[in-house]
C-alpha cells in the first residue's frame, strides 16, 4: 500500500483542488495555488517519511526502487515551486486557474507513474499523460496568438514521436514477445542472432524520448514552443518534462540495453556534439528571453546525454546530480522570469537592462543562476558540467569534451551579456519591482540550493549515486 | 678591511640619500670622507708593496651567484697595475670632491650632487679592483648610471637632459658588445663546460694554453677581443662611439674632470690593460686597436682644433690622448699606456679645474669671450700654463716622459703610427696654445669684476701642477712592473726628443701667432681651412648620421611594427573573431524560419542519418 | 588537515563575505576590510618565506580539504621552492595596488569585492597543488577581469574588457584539455600533482601522447605569458583597466603562464619538452625584438608599460626554452623582479594621470622638478627595466644570458637587443616625462606622493627588487630546491649537443 504512496497523494490533491474550485468564488482563486502546493509538499513528506519501503506490485509492472524513490521526490519538488509559479502568474491568465493546477497534477502523477514502471505499456501511459497536459498547458493563453500557435507546433511533434515510441515499443515487443524489462533483456542477451528488431526499437523509443529531452532529432520545436508558451509552461518544459524523459530513458537504457552501450555511445555522443554546436551557436543573436532559455535548455540536455556515455552507477549518479542542479537553476531563473513577464509583454532581453536598480534581489537571483547555467566555479552547474565531462573523457571522448568545452565558454557569450545588461546599464524606468512573499521564500530556497551544491557537492553525489545503484 | 675601499662611498652614498639630504654641508664633508678612507687604504697598500712585493697580487672574494653550473662572485684584486690606478682615482677624486665643495656652494642640488659622485667613486673602484669579468661588468654600468646622473645634473635644461640620456644609451650599445665577448669569454674557457669561470686568472691560464693546444681558433679568439673593445671603445669614447663625450660638457665642470678626463673613460684602458693576455694572442686584433686608437687620436685632434667652447676643446683633448692610449696598447705596449694613462689622469684634471675656475669667474664658455685674465687670476694662468704644457709633453713635465715612450713605439712600429702620433702632438700643442692665448693673453674683453677664485678651488690646483709635473721622475713604468733596463734611454731616445720637442714649440708658438696678441670675434682659422673647418667643427657630422639613423630608420621601422600589430593581433584575432561567431550564429538563426514544414523537414533529414548511423555501427 | 598555506585563501574569502555583507554606503569600512585582509595575506606570506625551511625540497604548509568523493577532488595547497617567492610578489603586489584603488568612485563595493576575487584567483593558483583547483582559480581570474575592465576601465574599456577575457578564456580552455589529459592518460588517475609528477618521473607517457599534451599546455600557457602572436590583448586590457586591476593582471597573470609551464611542460613531461623548446627558442626571438620595437612605438605610458612587459616575458620564455635548471631559476627570478616592476610603474602611471589627467607622453615634461620622488621612483623601475645592475632584474637576466648561452649561442644576441630596446624606450620615457624644462599648464602641481604612508609601496616594492639584486641567492636557492625534480639536467646538456646547428 506504502508503495505508490506519492501518488496516491498526488491523486487526492487532485480531486480536492476539482472540488474546491467549484466552491470557491471568483476572487479566491489563488488560494487554489496555495492548496496545490500544499498537496505536493504533504506527498513529499509522506514519500520522505516511507523512504525504505520498497519492492513491487502489479506482479511486477510497479516496482518502487532507490531510484524511483529519488525521482519522484524531485517531481514533487518541481511540482511544489511550479505551482507557486503559477500562482504568481496568475494575473496572466485570462481562463479559469483551476484547470492549469489540474493539468500541473496530473502530469506530475503521469512521471511518478513513467519512473515506477517496468513495463513498457505502462512507461507509455505515463508518458502519454505528461503529453496531453503539456498539449492544454501551452495554450493556455486563449487570448495570445503565439501561445496557441506554440500549442499546434508541439502538438504536432508530439504526436510524431509518440508515433515513434509506439512504433519502438512494438518492435521490441515483437523481438522480445513481451513488455516487460526483465524478460526484454533476458532476450536481448540470449537472442545473439536477430538483435536487430531490439535494436531498432530501443532507437525509436530514444528517438521518441528526445521529443521531450529536446536533442537533435527532436529539438526543432523547443524554441517557438518556448517562447509562445506562458512562462511557467515554458519552466515546465525545460525542468519537468525534461527530467521525467531523462528518468525513465536512464531506467530503459541501464535495465535494459546495457550490453550494447558501446555502439550506441557513439551515436549518443554524435548526437550530442549536434545539439551543443547547434544550440549554442544559434542562442547567440538571440534578443527573446524565453527563446534563448530554450536554446539554453537544449544545450544542457546535450550535457545531460553525455552522463549515458557512463557505463556505472557512479555515471549515472553524476546524470541525477546534473539533473538536481538543473532543476534548482532553471527553477530559480523562471520564477525571476516569470515575475518579470508580468511587467513586460514581450519578454526582450533589453527589457532586463538596469534590472540592477529596480530591484536588486531579482538581479542577484538572476545573475546566480546565469553563472550556474554557464557553470562558472562557486555554483552548481560548474559541478555538474565538471563531472559529466568527467565521465565523458572517463569513455575516452577527448574529442567531445573539448567541444563540451569551447560550447561552454561560447555559452558564457550569451548568458554574460545578460548579466552585463542587467548589471551595467542604465534602467529605462527605475520603480522597483514588488516580489510577492511565496516568490521570495521559493528564490532564497532555490539559489541557496544552487550554491550549497556548487560549495559542497560531495553529500548530494554520493545520494545520487547510491540511487543510481538500483537501476544495475 | 680593505673591502671598505669599494663599500665607504657606497655607505656614503646610501648615507646621503636617504638621510641626511637635508642638512648640505654635511653630505659634502661625508661624500669627500667616503672618498678619502679608500685613499688612505690604497696607500697604506702601496705602502706594503713597496716594502714586500712578493706577498702580491692578494685577492680577497665572497661568493655572489652559486647555482647549478654558475659560480659568481664579488672581489678585490690588488696588484700593481690595480693599486696604482686606484691611487689616481681616489687621489685624483679626492681633489676633484675638495675642488666640487667649493665650485657647487650655492647650488640647491648640492646633496644630490654629492650622493652621485659618493656613487660614482665607489663604481669606479669597483671596476679597478674587480677580479673578474661579471664584476668589471656590474660597476661598468654602474658607472655609467652615475655618469648619466652626473651629466643630467641640471635636468630642468632640455640640452642636459638630451645629453645625459645619449650618455648612457651609446654606453649601453657598447656594453651590448661588451656582455657578449664576456658570455664568449666564459663560453670558450672550458670547452667540457664543466669549471668554466669568468675569473681573470683563470681566464689567463685557461685560453692562451688552449689557443696553443688549437682547441680555440684563432678566429674565435679575434671575435671574443673585438668583443671586449666594444665595450672599451663605448666607455672611453674611442671613435664611432665617441659622440657622447661632448655632450658630456652640459654636466658640471668637476662632473667633467672627474668623468671624462681622469677615471671612467680610463677605465676602458684599463680594461684592455687587464685583460691584454687576451689581446697578445691574435696580431691582426692588436693592429685593429692600434687602428681604432690612431684614428681617434687624430680625428678629435683636428676636431678640437676648430672648437669655440673650452670644455669641448678639453673633451675632444681627452679623446685624443685616449686614442693615444689605445694606440700604445695596440702596439704592444701596455705599461706605457698605462704610464700615459696615469700621467694624463693628473695633468687632464688640472685643466678642467682650471677650465672651471675659469667659466666660474668668466660665467661663459665661449673662448672668444674671454681674454686677458693672466692678470686678474695669476695663480690659475700659471696652474693652466702647466697643465698645458704637460698636455703638449714639454720635457720637464710629466706629460713629456709618457708620450716619448709611445713616440719610440710608434717609431719602433711603423712609420705610419709614428706620423700620427707626431701629427697628433702637433695638433694638441696648437689647440692647447690657442686655448691658452684667448683665454689668458691678448686684451681683456670682458670688463666684469673679475677676482681669482677662493682658495678652495686653488688648492687642488697646485696640487695637481705639482703632480703633473714630477709625475714623470717617479719611474711609474717600474711600478707598473717591467723591469728597469727594458726602459730605453738610448741615443735614438733623445733624438726622437728632440723632434717632438720641436714639433711642440712650433705648434704653441704658431698658435700664439694666430690668436695671442690681438682680440678676435670669430675664429681667423675658418678663412683660411674654409669647408675643412666646418667639417672639423660640425665633428665629421658623425651626430647627424646617428640622428638620422634615429630618426629615419629606427623610429619608422618600430611604427611599421606598431601599424602591423594594430592589423594582426588587435583587428584580426580579437575583433572579427567576434563577427565571425556571431554570424555562425545568425546563419542556424535563419534555420528556425517558424512553419512547420521546414521543421519537419529538419527533422526527417535527421533521422536519416542517425538511422545510417546506426546501420554502419551495428552492420545489420 | 589545515596548514598555513589555508590562510592564503581563507582570508580573502572571509574578508569577501563580510565584505558583501556591509552596504555600499560605508566605504571607509570596506576599505579597511580591504586594507586588513591584504596586509594580513603580506605579513603571512613574509613569515612563510622566511620559515620555509630550505633543506627539504617537497611541499611544505600542506593543507588538504577534500571536496568531492569519486572523481577524488580535494583543495590541496602546498608551499616550495617554485611558487614560494611569486606568493610574495603576489601579496606585494596586492597590497601596493590597494593604493590605486582610491581614485575609484564608482560603487566602490563591486570593485573592492572583484580586487579580492581576484586576489584570490592569483594565490589559489599558485598555491593549488591539485590539477582542478589550479584550474578554478585561474579560471576565476580570467573571469573576474571582464567587470573590472568593462565597469570601472577607461578608453574603449567594452572592447578591451572582451577581448581579455576571450583570450584568457581561450587559454584557460586549452589548458583544461591539457589538465584533462594529464588526469585521465597515466595510468594513475589522480588530481596531486606530487604523486602524478612522481608517477611521471617514473614511468613516462608514450612521446607521442607527450607531444599532443604538450602541445596544448604550450598554446594555453603560451597566451596566457604573451607569446608573440598573443602578445597584444594584455596591453590593450592593462592600458584601459582601472590601476589596480592591472597591476594585479599585468603583475600575476602573466607569470601564471610561465609558472605553469614549468609545472606543468618542463617538470611533467620532459621528453616533449626537450623537442619543443628549441623551436620555442627560436620562435621567442619574436617576442623580444619585434614587441620590443613596438614598445619603442608607443606614445602612451600604459601602453608602453604593457608591451615593454610583453616583450619582457620573451625573457621568462627564453629562460624556460633552456630547459636546464639555471635557465629556469633564472626565468623565475625574472617573473618575480618583472613583476615587481610592472606593479611599480603602473602604480606611478596612475599618480601621473591623477595628477595630469594623460599619460600621452608627449603632452608631460618636467615633472621632476616638482616631483622629486615620484620622478626618482620612476627612474629607479626604469633603470630596474633596462637591467642595471643593484636590481632584481639584472641578477635574473645575467643568470638567463650564460644560460641561453649555454643552450643556443648566438640566440642570445636577442635577447641582448631586447635589453637595448628597453633601456632606449625607457630611458626616452624619463626624458620625456620628467626631466626637461617643465610646462607652464603644470607649474603649480605639488608632489601627489606627499605622506609617508603613500610612500609605503614604492619603498616596499623598489626595497625587494634592490634586496634580491644585491643578494640573489636568496632567491636562487629556493628556486633550485623546487627545481630538483627537472632530473632531465642532463638532457639539458645533450640538447645542446643537438641544438649546435641553431
Amino acid at each position: 500500500m506504502f508503495l505508490m504512496i506519492t501518488e496516491i497523494f498526488l491523486i487526492a490533491t487532485l480531486f480536492i483542488v476539482l472540488f474546491s474550485d467549484l466552491l470557491l468564488s471568483k476572487n479566491k482563486r489563488s488560494l487554489l495555488g496555495i492548496l496545490t502546493a500544499l498537496g505536493f509538499l504533504l506527498a513529499l513528506v509522506a514519500q520522505i517519511f516511507f523512504w525504505n519501503e520498497s519492492g513491487s506490485l502489479f506482479e511486477g509492472m510497479y516496482v518502487q526502487d532507490e531510484f524511483s524513490k529519488l525521482a519522484k521526490v524531485l517531481f514533487l519538488i518541481i511540482g511544489f515551486f511550479l505551482s507557486l509559479m503559477i500562482r504568481t502568474y496568475a494575473t496572466k491568465l485570462v481562463g479559469g486557474q483551476g484547470e492549469f493546477y489540474l493539468l500541473l497534477i496530473a502530469a506530475i502523477i503521469g512521471m511518478s507513474f513513467g519512473v515506477s514502471s517496468t513495463n513498457l505499456l505502462l512507461i507509455f501511459i505515463g508518458l502519454e499523460i505528461i503529453t496531453f497536459s503539456s498539449y492544454i498547458m501551452t495554450s493556455y493563453l486563449k487570448h495570445a496568438r503565439a501561445s496557441i500557435e506554440a500549442g499546434i507546433k508541439y502538438l504536432i511533434f508530439g504526436a510524431i514521436s509518440t508515433a515513434f515510441g509506439l512504433l519502438g515499443m512494438s518492435l521490441i515487443y515483437g523481438g522480445s514477445a513481451s513488455l516487460d524489462i526483465l524478460t526484454i533483456k533476458n532476450a536481448l542477451l540470449s537472442s545473439g542472432s536477430d538483435q536487430t528488431l531490439l535494436i531498432v526499437g530501443f532507437l525509436f523509443i530514444f528517438i521518441s524520448l528526445t521529443f521531450k529531452m529536446a536533442i537533435v532529432p527532436f529539438q526543432v520545436w523547443a524554441p517557438d514552443v518556448y517562447e509562445g508558451s506562458p512562462t511557467p509552461v515554458t519552466a515546465f518544459f525545460s525542468i519537468a518534462s525534461k527530467t521525467a524523459a531523462i528518468t525513465i530513458f536512464l531506467r530503459i537504457f541501464y535495465e535494459i540495453f546495457l550490453p550494447i552501450q558501446n555502439q550506441i555511445s557513439i551515436i549518443f555522443a554524435v548526437i550530442i556534439a549536434a545539439t551543443l554546436v547547434y544550440a549554442n551557436f544559434a542562442a547567440i543573436p538571440q534578443k527573446n528571453i524565453k527563446r534563448l532559455f530554450g536554446f539554453s535548455s537544449m544545450s544542457h540536455a546535450g550535457f545531460i546525454l553525455m552522463g549515458f556515455l557512463a557505463s556505472d552507477a557512479i555515471g549515472v549518479g553524476f546524470v541525477l546530480f546534473y539533473l538536481f542542479s538543473l532543476i534548482a537553476t532553471n527553477l530559480a531563473a523562471f520564477f525571476v522570469l516569470s515575475l518579470l513577464a508580468n511587467h513586460s509583454e514581450n519578454d526582450r532581453v533589453i527589457e532586463y537592462e538596469g534590472l540592477k536598480e529596480k530591484s536588486p534581489m531579482l538581479a542577484t537571483c538572476l545573475f546566480v543562476s546565469l553563472l550556474s547555467l554557464t557553470g562558472i566555479p562557486p555554483t552548481s552547474g560548474f559541478v555538474a558540467k565538471l563531472l559529466v565531462l568527467y565521465s565523458a573523457v572517463n569513455e575516452g571522448f577527448l574529442w567531445l569534451a573539448v567541444i563540451g568545452i569551447f560550447m561552454a565558454i561560447l555559452s558564457a557569450y550569451y548568458y554574460l551579456s545578460i548579466v552585463g545588461k542587467m548589471f551595467l546599464e542604465k534602467p529605462k524606468d527605475t520603480s522597483p519591482i514588488n516580489i510577492p512573499l511565496s516568490t521570495q521564500i521559493s528564490l532564497y530556497l532555490t539559489v541557496g540550493f544552487v550554491v550549497i551544491l556548487g560549495v559542497v557537492p560531495g553529500p548530494f553525489i554520493h545520494l545520487c549515486q547510491q540511487a543510481a545503484t538500483s537501476l544495475f | 678591511m680593505t673591502s671598505l675601499i669599494i663599500l665607504s662611498p657606497l655607505i656614503g652614498f646610501a648615507l646621503i640619500s636617504l638621510f641626511l639630504f637635508r642638512w648640505k654641508k654635511l653630505c659634502g664633508w661625508i661624500s669627500v670622507g667616503s672618498l678619502l678612507i679608500p685613499f688612505v687604504l690604497i696607500v697604506q697598500l702601496f705602502m706594503q708593496m713597496q716594502s714586500n712585493p712578493s706577498s702580491f697580487p692578494q685577492v680577497i672574494s665572497v661568493p655572489w651567484i652559486s647555482i647549478m653550473g654558475l659560480h659568481f662572485e664579488l672581489g678585490l684584486l690588488f696588484d700593481q697595475l690595480s693599486i696604482l690606478m686606484g691611487l689616481l682615482v681616489s687621489g685624483v677624486g679626492s681633489l676633484i670632491f675638495i675642488f666640487s665643495m667649493g665650485y657647487m656652494e650655492e647650488d640647491k642640488g648640492y646633496s644630490r650632487f654629492f650622493a652621485y659622485l659618493a656613487l660614482f667613486a665607489s663604481a669606479m673602484l669597483g671596476i679597478v679592483f674587480s677580479n673578474n669579468f661579471v664584476q668589471t661588468f656590474i660597476f661598468w654600468e654602474l658607472v655609467g648610471l652615475a655618469s648619466y646622473l652626473l651629466i643630467g645634473f641640471w635636468f630642468s635644461k632640455d640640452s642636459a637632459a638630451d645629453a645625459s640620456k645619449k650618455a648612457f644609451l651609446v654606453n649601453r650599445v657598447g656594453d651590448f658588445g661588451f656582455i657578449l665577448g664576456i658570455l664568449f669569454l666564459w663560453f670558450l674557457s672550458d670547452p667540457t663546460g664543466v669549471s668554466r669561470t669568468v675569473d681573470f686568472a683563470g681566464l689567463a691560464q685557461s685560453i692562451p694554453t688552449q689557443v696553443q693546444l688549437g682547441v680555440i681558433s684563432s678566429g674565435a679568439i679575434l671575435l671574443a677581443g673585438l668583443l671586449i673593445l666594444c665595450g672599451v671603445i663605448g666607455k672611453s669614447a674611442q671613435l664611432p662611439l665617441h659622440v657622447w663625450l661632448p655632450d658630456a660638457m652640459e654636466g658640471p665642470t668637476p662632473v667633467s674632470a672627474l668623468i671624462h678626463a681622469a677615471t671612467m673613460v680610463a677605465a676602458g684602458v684599463y680594461l684592455l690593460a687587464r685583460t691584454f693576455f687576451i689581446f697578445t694572442i691574435s696580431e691582426e686584433l692588436l693592429t685593429i686597436v692600434a687602428i681604432i686608437g690612431g684614428l681617434s687620436a687624430i680625428t678629435a685632434a683636428t676636431m678640437a682644433v676648430c672648437q669655440s667652447d673650452i670644455k669641448r676643446v678639453l673633451a675632444f683633448s681627452t679623446m685624443s690622448q685616449l686614442g693615444f692610449m689605445v694606440l700604445a696598447m695596440g702596439l704592444a705596449g701596455p705599461v706605457s699606456g698605462m704610464y700615459h694613462l696615469l700621467t694624463h689622469g693628473f695633468f687632464k684634471a688640472l685643466l678642467f679645474l682650471g677650465s672651471g675656475c675659469i667659466i666660474h669667474a668668466v660665467h661663459t664658455q665661449n673662448l672668444f669671450e674671454m681674454g686677458g685674465l693672466s692678470k686678474k687670476m695669476p695663480i690659475t694662468t700659471l696652474t693652466f700654463l702647466i697643465g698645458t704644457l704637460a698636455l703638449c709633453g714639454l720635457f720637464p713635465t710629466s706629460g713629456f716622459f709618457s708620450k716619448e715612450e709611445i713616440l719610440t713605439l710608434a717609431h719602433g712600429h711603423s712609420m705610419l703610427a709614428f706620423i700620427v702620433v707626431l701629427g697628433t702632438t702637433f695638433l694638441t700643442s696648437f689647440y692647447m696654445g690657442r686655448v691658452f692665448s684667448l683665454t689668458f693673453l691678448g686684451p681683456q674683453r670682458k670688463p666684469s669684476d673679475i677676482h681669482e677664485s677662493p682658495f678652495i678651488l686653488l688648492f687642488p690646483l697646485i696640487v695637481l701642477s705639482f703632480f703633473s709635473i714630477f709625475a714623470g721622475f717617479f719611474g711609474i713604468p717600474e711600478l707598473l712592473g717591467r723591469a728597469a733596463h727594458e726602459s730605453h734611454h738610448g741615443t735614438e731616445g733623445n733624438f726622437l726628443a728632440l723632434i717632438s720637442t720641436g714639433v711642440i714649440l712650433f705648434g704653441l708658438i704658431s698658435s700664439y701667432l694666430i690668436y695671442g696678441r690681438k682680440t678676435q670675434s670669430q675664429d681667423p682659422l675658418s678663412k683660411g681651412l674654409g669647408p675643412l673647418y666646418t667639417l672639423f667643427e660640425r665633428k665629421y657630422f658623425i651626430d647627424e648620421i646617428y640622428n638620422f639613423y634615429v630618426s629615419k630608420i629606427q623610429q619608422p621601422f618600430a611604427r611599421l611594427c606598431d601599424i602591423t600589430n594594430e592589423w594582426i593581433a588587435i583587428k584580426a584575432l580579437s575583433h572579427w573573431t567576434g563577427i565571425v561567431v556571431y554570424q555562425v550564429g545568425n546563419v542556424s538563426r535563419k534555420l528556425l524560419t517558424g512553419n512547420v514544414q521546414t521543421y519537419a523537414l529538419i527533422l526527417a533529414v535527421q533521422i536519416v542519418v542517425i538511422f545510417t548511423l546506426v546501420v554502419i555501427l551495428f552492420k545489420l | 588537515m589545515i596548514d598555513l598555506s589555508f590562510y592564503f585563501i581563507a582570508i580573502p574569502m572571509a574578508s569577501l563575505a563580510l565584505m558583501a555583507l556591509v552596504p555600499s554606503s560605508q566605504l571607509k569600512l570596506i576599505k579597511t576590510i580591504a586594507w586588513i585582509s591584504s596586509s594580513a595575506c603580506l605579513a603571512l606570506a613574509l613569515f612563510v618565506l622566511l620559515k620555509l625551511d630550505r633543506t627539504n625540497t617537497s611541499f611544505q604548509f600542506i593543507s588538504q580539504l577534500s571536496w568531492i568523493q569519486t572523481p577524488e577532488i580535494n583543495l590541496h595547497l602546498g608551499v616550495d621552492g617554485i611558487n614560494v617567492w611569486l606568493i610574495v610578489l603576489t601579496s606585494l603586489v596586492s597590497f601596493a595596488g590597494l593604493y590605486a584603488c582610491s581614485s575609484i568612485q564608482k560603487d566602490a563595493k563591486g570593485f573592492y569585492l572583484l580586487y579580492l576575487l581576484l586576489t584570490l584567483g592569483a594565490y589559489g593558483t599558485f598555491l593549488s597543488v591539485n590539477l582542478f583547483f589550479f584550474f578554478l582559480f585561474l579560471e576565476i581570474e580570467a573571469l573576474v577581469s571582464y567587470p573590472l575592465i568593462s565597469n570601472w576601465g577607461r578608453g574603449e574599456k567594452k572592447f578591451a574588457a572582451m577581448q581579455f577575457t576571450l583570450y584568457a578564456i581561450l587559454a584557460s580552455a586549452f589548458v583544461l584539455v591539457g589538465l584533462l589529459g594529464l588526469y585521465f592518460l597515466p595510468a594513475i588517475q589522480t588530481m596531486d600533482m606530487v604523486q602524478l609528477g612522481a608517477h611521471l618521473q617514473a614511468n613516462p607517457l608514450s612521446l607521442a601522447l607527450q607531444h599532443k599534451l604538450f602541445a596544448f599546455f604550450l598554446i594555453g600557457f603560451g597566451i596566457l605569458s604573451a607569446v608573440w602572436p598573443f602578445h597584444a590583448w594584455g596591453p590593450i586590457g592593462y592600458s584601459s583597466a582601472p590601476t589596480a586591476g592591472s597591476m594585479l593582471l599585468a603583475g600575476v597573470l602573466k607569470k601564471v603562464g610561465a609558472y605553469g609551464l614549468i609545472r606543468f611542460g618542463l617538470l611533467m613531461l620532459p621528453d616533449a619538452a626537450a623537442l619543443w623548446m628549441p623551436w620555442l627558442a627560436l620562435w621567442i626571438m619574436m617576442n623580444l625584438v619585434y614587441v620590443g620595437f613596438i614598445a619603442l612605438a608607443q606614445k602612451e605610458l600604459r601602453n608602453l608599460i604593457g608591451y615593454s612587459s610583453s616583450s619582457h616575458m620573451g625573457f621568462v620564455i627564453i629562460g624556460l626554452a633552456c630547459f636546464t635548471s639555471l635557465g629556469t631559476a633564472g626565468a623565475m627570478l625574472v617573473m618575480f623582479s618583472h613583476g615587481l616592476l610592472v606593479a611599480l610603474l603602473f602604480l606611478i602611471a596612475e599618480l601621473v594621470e591623477r595628477k595630469m589627467g594623460t599619460t600621452q607622453i608627449d603632452a608631460l615634461g618636467g615633472l621632476a622638478i616638482n616631483w622629486p620622488f615620484t620622478a626618482t621612483c620612476f627612474s629607479l623601475a626604469a633603470l630596474a627595466a633596462s637591467s642595471v645592475p643593484g636590481f632584481a632584474n639584472f641578477a635574473g637576466e645575467l643568470v638567463i644570458l650564460f644560460a641561453v648561452w649555454n643552450q643556443y649561442q648566438w640566440l642570445t644576441i636577442g635577447v641582448l637587443i631586447c635589453v637595448l630596446l628597453t633601456a632606449i624606450y625607457m630611458f626616452r620615457a624619463i626624458r620625456n616625462i620628467f626631466f626637461g624644462p617643465i610646462k607652464e599648464s603644470h607649474q603649480n602641481t605639488e608632489e601627489p606622493v606627499k605622506s609617508l604612508f603613500c610612500k609605503v609601496p614604492f619603498l616596499l616594492l623598489i626595497g625587494f627588487l634592490l634586496l634580491i639584486g644585491f643578494c640573489p641567492t636568496l632567491a636562487l636557492k629556493d628556486f633550485e630546491n623546487g627545481l630538483t625534480q627537472l632530473k632531465i639536467i642532463e638532457k639539458g646538456e645533450e640538447l645542446k649537443t643537438n641544438s649546435e646547428l641553431i
